[in-house]
């Protein structure tokens, strides 16, 4: 599986605690990334396009009493499959690292 | 204040139309809301700044298969480029060129790259219009 893009994980794993609109997204995935990934509204928009064009995403409908001028949106199973894979790789790579001694060890 | 962030989502609005028609005719009013939403939490340099660096980063690769916008920005972009030239090619040349005199040659160079985009935006449309039939000469 190829990896995905900085925008497209976040956004998956912005969905992993739950359905979202995309503002609810946007601002999740800020508080993951402690504030490192700026994701403007086209490219939120333009990565969740693409996101339910394979799948990965699905529209739901929103919460009762929720904003009806919001789209919600729900992590299918593809999609869960596709953050796993990529946290996998992530967590191969801090190994590599770790063995390379390119960072310090825990605790030391 | 806020008038200037209802300015600021107009004028985002308005920019859409630089973005994929596909985009804007499935997402353009949630990219709107989510715009107006970001504009009051996180302020209006950043959001501002993460919009114009939307346009290159989303916008323009999203239009590379646009004729019609594809057309008049090279158009414009070639015009630019040489008429840029020639106006750093006369500062040179002509040291004591007054100020008001230095922006009406930048002016002029923008005016002419203006107008080529507008004559290859009105051939684009003519030839899109055309059947290639119509162009065939045997």
């Amino acid at each position: 599986m190829e990896p995905l893009a900085p925008a497209a994980f976040f956004i998956l794993f912005a969905l992993a605690s739950g359905d979202k609109h995309g503002y609810a997204i946007m601002q999740e995935a800020r508080k993951l990334s402690d504030n490192g990934v700026q994701i403007g509204p086209a490219t939120l928009y333009t990565t969740i396009q693409r996101l339910l064009e394979s799948d990965r995403i699905r529209e739901v409908p929103g919460p009762e009493g929720g904003d009806t001028r919001r789209r919600y949106y729900r992590l299918t199973s593809a999609g869960k499959a596709s953050l796993n894979s990529e946290i996998a790789r992530m967590e191969a790579l801090v190994k590599k690292s770790k063995g390379l001694r390119l960072r310090p060890a825990e605790g030391s | 204040m806020k008038g200037l962030l209802q300015f600021s989502t107009w004028m985002y609005r308005k920019l859409l139309f630089l973005y994929p028609q596909d985009l804007r005719r499935e997402f353009g009013s949630e990219i709107v809301l989510a715009f107006a939403a970001d504009l009051e939490e996180s302020g209006l340099l950043r959001v501002w700044r993460c919009a114009l660096r939307e346009l290159v980063t989303v916008a323009l690769p999203g239009q590379a298969s646009n004729p019609f916008f594809l057309s008049p920005a090279l158009a414009f972009l070639a015009t630019a480029l040489t008429e840029s030239a020639f106006v750093l090619v006369g500062i040179h040349q002509l040291p004591h060129l007054s100020p008001a005199e230095i922006v009406s040659m930048w002016l002029a160079a923008l005016s002419a790259s203006s107008l080529d985009a507008c004559v290859a935006l009105v051939v684009t449309c003519f030839y899109s219009r055309c059947s290639i039939n119509v162009l065939r000469l045997d």
